[in-house]
């Protein structure tokens, strides 16, 4: 990873002087003018208009505003705007095909009947989706037995899936089918299997 | 500062900030044309509390400023600039203060408002010989419950935005229970016709009961846009939520119950404390439960109730049966425990054959096939029946059951159902979906009754220009609701085979309507195709589409016995109720005192299942409810400031994906001709009922520690006060 350069565009000390800055968003490049406390989330939602990305707690508390920034998921809630501007960021808006055909875990969530009202259903997504990739990295979690050696995806038995989701809250409680949707993904997806 | 006056206030340095367009303080806030007035049979508020109508301060988190800008973040850097200086008093909260805010030790209310979906029950309940029963009991049990504060916390946060299309025409999009009701609410202090208010929330992101009534929120965020001339949002922060929004109180329940030596319950006593606000009373019904759930002779229940500086509570997931399942549920463990009789054994004895309240008939009761076939797939069997008996390395494992029980509510609801020459139905209410599955259960209702697959039916939804749907409380909406779309899609189907039947040069004219089946948008007589489609009907009487309106009028159903509406569809001539039982299993850690549940089996009978898949869901998420209830919320008030301290999802806790274990969820067929014609009790209650008292029992059981102060952390188990059941 590239190292960002000083950058003295946005160094600065007003903070309600308005700057502009560039995001890439799910491919494409947007222009916006951010107030430099403004968090990725409230960027999101309120200049760029995607809504897909829901505020929970604005604290980091509950995961409802997971993103993915060059496929690793973060809080956009505590993120903000202009430290995401090197980035890709990708939204639950960014996940279907162009034409419209849902990413295999939405189709999954979808299935399992994962989510009741659906608030925390987009964090939840994002977060299945980075957990994939995490796992795909060999990234152990707390729920992984240390004594066990990581090699290619680490095993997402349902311990460990609902480990790696604890960031995200669910209120209606969806977590079983949650584990069950992120489960078939992952057994359809692995890379290890025939 | 909860208790005290704003004694100067100075916006000069919020007006400053650039973005911020309009500041309003409680001197400057435009006043209601007209205030919430309680009891309202047409609107439910959340309390007839105002706030920004004048400089008094009644609790902490009271809104007293309000600032609208272009961006949020200049809107709420301005809001830190009111300054503000207060005349502060002593707050008064908390239950163990000697006298309230009106100098008193508490009152007790004749009788307690629960808004139009129950409307009111009684203060004080008494029957049989009350009290003097628990005189000739064998075994007595007699002991406090305390039952912490807790919040809803749905993940959406509560939020109106406000648009006024013209001075006396208002749009409103709210996180909203029921839109009309917020219509009629708004309309009333606003002084609008109610034609003139728009409500809009088709999909909201969980409510469970906090987004039912009208809140100062909302009438804020109208008032705001009126004087500022422009469309305004309003967002309360997850914080804000814990004071705008209400909650469930924190209770003291005091409970004697008495039985004889076999275990045959004779009466019992139910006293609950809680606070309330100054101008309001409020009190959820935990005694409720007493009455109906099994039989017992006497009972004697009271409420006191203390004035303080708090907002008012509200209605939260199965008011009364939460917390009063709670707390009978375990002391029937409790008396299990006592006569050596097994828990399940115990409630068999007691079983309510006939509805307690009036000695009517159930209409429809599978209790004991729900204890049974909890049972064998739990594995009740392995229990061993002592305390600290069953091991695994170093873990105590206990197991614990209870029963569960939830009121069938049934309210009157609209629904308008329409076929169309291209094939496509709509059904449409104006209800909303809280994740419940309005919008599914209605097309499934109507694809059925039109012979339709379910791709072809819409649902129109969340809008007060459909036809009027109740509130999403109660368990309520699915059976209430349901049964309206059933009869517009009955009518509508009829209508259609009457065009094709009844129409000269009709192929099908002159058939016996009974004869004729819809299927796939096609008529089939005697179960073969005619060659004639709904289309083809419609098109030849010169319709491009046909509507039918249904109606669901609960008045209807049983006879009229005391001329209120509310109490009749709640005093209906039947007994009406869900049931079902629930089994824990815990692991608790003796060193840490760590509780884990590890198993949860619950078996329900809940009338018709419309949609497995949605009902199993709001069984798991009402479970994990219970099972939060016993092991982890609380909001913790600091009484030296009347300020809740935990307002947020941080430390205000709920379990996390790992916390929860496998829920594994039945439901017994439990066909009841009684409750509406839809033959659905709702489901969206139940759930969270009894588990918290098996969790408690599971706890026992593992540990020999009876813990009565919930939720139950491992603190309790740590520390040598240790709450065993007085035999007295």
């Amino acid at each position: 990873m590239v190292a960002p350069r000083p950058d003295t565009a946005f160094a600065v000390h007003d903070p309600l002087a308005a700057v502009t800055l560039r995001l890439t968003v799910n491919g494409a490049v947007t222009e916006v003018s951010v107030e430099p406390w403004t968090t990725l989330l409230d960027a999101l939602r309120e200049r760029i208009g995607l809504t897909g990305t829901k505020k929970g707690c604005d604290h980091g508390a509950c995961g409802a505003c997971t993103v993915l920034i060059d496929g690793r998921r973060v809080l956009s809630c505590l993120t903000l705007a202009l430290s995401a501007r090197d980035g890709a960021i990708t939204t639950i808006e960014g996940l279907a095909a162009p034409d419209g055909t849902l990413h295999p875990m939405q189709r999954a969530f979808a299935e399992h009947d994962a989510l009741q009202c659906g608030y925390c259903t987009p964090g939840q997504i994002m977060s299945a989706v980075a957990v994939l990739a995490e796992a795909d990295a060999g990234r152990p979690s707390a729920a992984t037995d240390p004594a066990h050696r990581v090699t290619g995806r680490a095993v997402l038995d349902e311990r460990e899936i609902r480990e790696r989701m604890s960031g995200n809250l669910c209120r209606c409680a969806a977590y079983q089918n949650i584990v069950a949707a992120v489960r078939e993904v992952a057994e359809a997806t692995d890379p290890s299997r025939p | 500062m909860a208790r005290g006056a704003i004694r100067t206030v100075d916006t000069l340095a919020a007006e400053a900030v650039p973005g911020v367009v309009r500041v309003f303080t409680p001197d400057t806030m435009p006043r209601l044309p007209s205030v919430p007035e309680q009891p309202d049979w047409d609107i439910m508020y959340g309390s007839s509390f105002v706030p920004m109508a004048d400089r008094t301060i009644h609790y902490a988190g009271q809104p007293i400023g309000m600032v609208l800008a272009e961006t949020l973040e200049a809107a709420r850097h301005a809001a830190t600039l009111i300054h503000y200086e207060f005349a502060a008093e002593e707050p008064v909260v908390g239950l163990d203060v000697t006298t309230d805010l009106a100098g008193e030790p508490g009152h007790e209310p004749e009788q307690i408002w629960l808004g139009f979906v129950a409307g009111y029950l009684p203060g004080a309940v008494k029957r049989g010989s009350g009290a003097a029963a628990l005189d000739h009991a064998a075994v007595r049990l007699e002991g406090r419950w305390r039952l912490s504060t807790n919040h809803h916390n749905p993940m959406e946060l509560v939020a109106s935005t406000a648009s006024w299309e013209s001075a006396d025409r208002l749009t409103l999009y709210e996180t909203s229970q029921h839109v009309a009701n917020h219509r009629n609410g708004l309309a009333k202090l606003l002084g609008l016709p109610r034609e003139n208010v728009r409500v809009v929330a088709s999909y909201v992101g969980g409510g469970f009961g906090c987004k039912g009534p009208v809140w100062p929120h909302s009438w804020l965020a109208a008032l705001a846009a009126k004087a500022a001339g422009r469309p305004v949002r309003l967002v309360l922060s997850r914080a804000q939520m814990y004071t705008a929004v209400g909650y469930r109180e924190e209770q003291w329940i005091d409970l004697r119950i008495g039985a004889t030596q076999e275990g045959k319950l004779l009466g019992a006593t139910v006293t609950k404390l809680s606070a309330t606000p100054a101008w309001e009373d409020w009190v959820e019904p935990s005694w409720y439960p007493f009455t109906f759930m099994y039989d017992l002779p006497a009972l004697e229940t009271r409420c006191r109730l203390l004035r303080a500086n708090v907002m008012a509570p509200t209605f939260m997931r199965a008011p009364g049966e939460a917390p009063g399942m709670l707390v009978q549920e375990c002391a029937m463990n409790e008396l299990a425990a006592e006569l050596g009789v097994d828990p399940i054994e115990l409630r068999l004895r007691n079983h309510a054959d006939v509805y307690p309240i009036d000695g009517s008939q159930w209409s429809s009761k599978r209790l004991k096939e729900c204890y049974r076939v909890g049972a064998e797939r739990f594995g009740w069997a392995s229990r061993s029946p002592t305390p600290r008996s069953m091991r695994e390395g170093d873990l105590l494992i206990g197991m614990g059951m209870a029963s569960a029980s939830h009121t069938v509510y049934r309210q009157p609801a609209s629904a308008r159902v329409t076929i169309t020459t291209t094939g496509i139905a709509h059904v449409a209410a104006s209800a909303t979906d809280i994740g419940t599955g309005t919008a599914t259960f209605l097309r499934q209702i109507t694809a059925d009754e039109l012979g339709l697959p379910l791709d072809a039916v819409q649902a129109l939804i969340g809008d007060t220009g459909l036809p009027e749907a109740p509130m999403q409380a109660g368990a309520s909406l699915t059976s209430s609701l349901g049964s309206a779309a059933l009869a517009a899609a009955r009518t509508l189907r009829g209508r259609v085979l009457a065009l094709a039947t009844g129409t000269e040069g009709s192929p099908l004219y002159g058939h016996n309507e009974n004869d004729l089946a819809l299927d796939d948008g096609r008529i089939l007589a005697g179960g073969n195709p005619t060659g004639q489609t709904v289309s083809g009907v419609l098109r030849r009487a010169g319709l491009t589409e046909l509507s039918s309106d249904g109606r669901f009028d609960p008045g209807g159903m049983g006879q009229v016995r005391s001329g209120d509406p509310v109490r009749d569809r709640r005093e209906a001539p039947r007994g009406m109720h869900s049931f079902g039982a629930i089994f824990a299993e815990v692991a608790v850690d003796p060193e840490l005192g760590l509780i884990r549940v590890r198993r949860l089996t619950g078996v329900y009978a809940c009338g018709r299942i419309l949609n497995p898949k949605l009902a199993e869901s709001q069984l798991i998420g009402g479970i994990t409810w219970g099972m939060s209830q016993a092991l982890f919320e609380v909001t913790h008030m600091d009484a030296r400031f009347g300020r809740f301290t935990n307002t947020n999802l941080s430390e205000y806790m709920v379990p996390v994906n790992l916390d929860v274990p496998v829920i594994d969820v039945t439901f017994l067929d439990d066909p009841d001709p009684y409750i509406n014609p839809l033959g659905v009790k709702g489901v969206g209650e139940i759930g969270i009922t009894g588990v918290a008292a098996a969790i408690a029992d599971a706890v026992w059981h593992a540990t020999g520690k009876r813990l009565r102060t919930l939720p139950i952390l491992p603190d309790a188990l740590l520390d040598g006060d240790e709450i065993s059941s007085t035999r007295c």
